[in-house]
């Protein structure tokens, strides 16, 4: 179904057609919230409330102004990860091993599993090292339904900051991944 | 082909970017090793963070967010929504406007006590007269 359709329902009330929405872009948005480095269950409650929110104020979501909704979305993703950032203590290091391991889905051997969670869990950490602004820009690249204009959008600069920000943040990241990176040639 | 400073970075910044190349930018890619370096590295890099990416939804995830949806406010929701319905949820959500209530709730009481108070007071008084 149309998006646009699908948002008109929900604005008038219908909670089917907003589940709709929210099977439709809960992936790209963990995606984006892991890089914040916060713990898998604070993720999962950020992303609730960035939907309950969206949900609420679905009324104010105007899309004749040009905003795709997931644009409007990643706005309020991106807004309350950095308010929790700025008001907890919560950073990556403190995800324990076993947290970063219940969000593999394949079922692997155990040695296998351990060792794509280490993985994981570094990557997300690393991506979570990546300072602002290079870090916003970077992760909004990596959902691959936003185009660089959105992302200019999100992040309200130019889309030639835009490409700088992900060029220098991809170049932080590769500086932290080298021993994975070297270890793959 | 030589190095170029400017065309190196262009390439790179656009590569790393996901925006197409324009044909010189790709024949500089084609030519450049430091450029066709760089790119490996950032295609690595995004291999690396799609595989650490992948299925980091919560099972359940949209369940358990629904069963939330049916205790928020529908004012925002519904437009047919009565004026005075929306009012109070709208009340009936809002801390400050019910720390308002509260307070005038108490200052209330206690005017009522002080007029019971100097009520028997003066009954007294009089009855005392």
């Amino acid at each position: 179904m149309e998006e646009s359709t699908l948002i008109g329902q929900a604005q008038n009330g219908d909670i089917q057609a907003f589940q709709q929405l929210v099977l439709r872009y809960q992936r790209p948005l963990f995606r984006f919230l892991h890089g914040y480095g916060l713990s898998a269950s604070r993720v999962e409650e950020i992303a609730q409330e960035t939907f309950l929110k969206a949900y609420q104020n679905l009324k104010s979501y105007r899309p004749e102004k040009g905003a795709r909704f997931m644009t409007w979305l990643f706005v309020i993703a991106k807004r309350l990860s950095l308010n929790e950032l700025a008001r907890s203590e919560y950073r990556y290091p403190s995800v324990e091993l076993a947290e970063a391991m219940t969000v593999q889905c394949k079922e692997p051997t155990p040695a296998e599993s351990l060792a794509n969670a280490q993985q994981q869990q570094q990557v997300l950490a690393a991506l979570h090292q990546v300072k602002e602004p290079y870090h916003s820009a970077l992760m909004l690249s990596y959902i691959e339904e936003l185009s660089l204009a959105e992302i200019a959008k999100i992040e309200q600069c130019s889309i030639g900051t835009v490409k700088s920000r992900i060029y220098r943040g991809k170049q932080i990241l590769a500086g932290l991944l080298a021993n994975i990176l070297e270890a793959d040639t | 082909m030589s190095r170029n400073k400017h065309t190196c970075h262009s390439v790179q910044r656009n590569f790393a970017a996901g925006c197409g190349l324009n044909p010189a930018q790709q024949l500089h890619l084609q030519h450049c090793p430091h450029c066709a370096q760089v790119a490996q590295q950032f295609q690595r890099v995004d291999t690396l963070v799609d595989r650490a990416s992948e299925n980091l939804v919560p099972t359940g995830f949209s369940e358990r967010l629904m069963a939330h949806m049916p205790t928020l406010p529908a004012v925002e929701i519904a437009g047919d929504v009565p004026v005075c319905d929306k009012l109070l949820a709208r009340f009936s959500h809002s801390r400050l406007l019910r720390n308002i209530a509260i307070s005038l709730g108490i200052a209330l009481g206690i005017g009522q006590l002080i007029q019971l108070v100097l009520g028997i007071f003066f009954v007294s008084m009089m009855a005392a007269m």
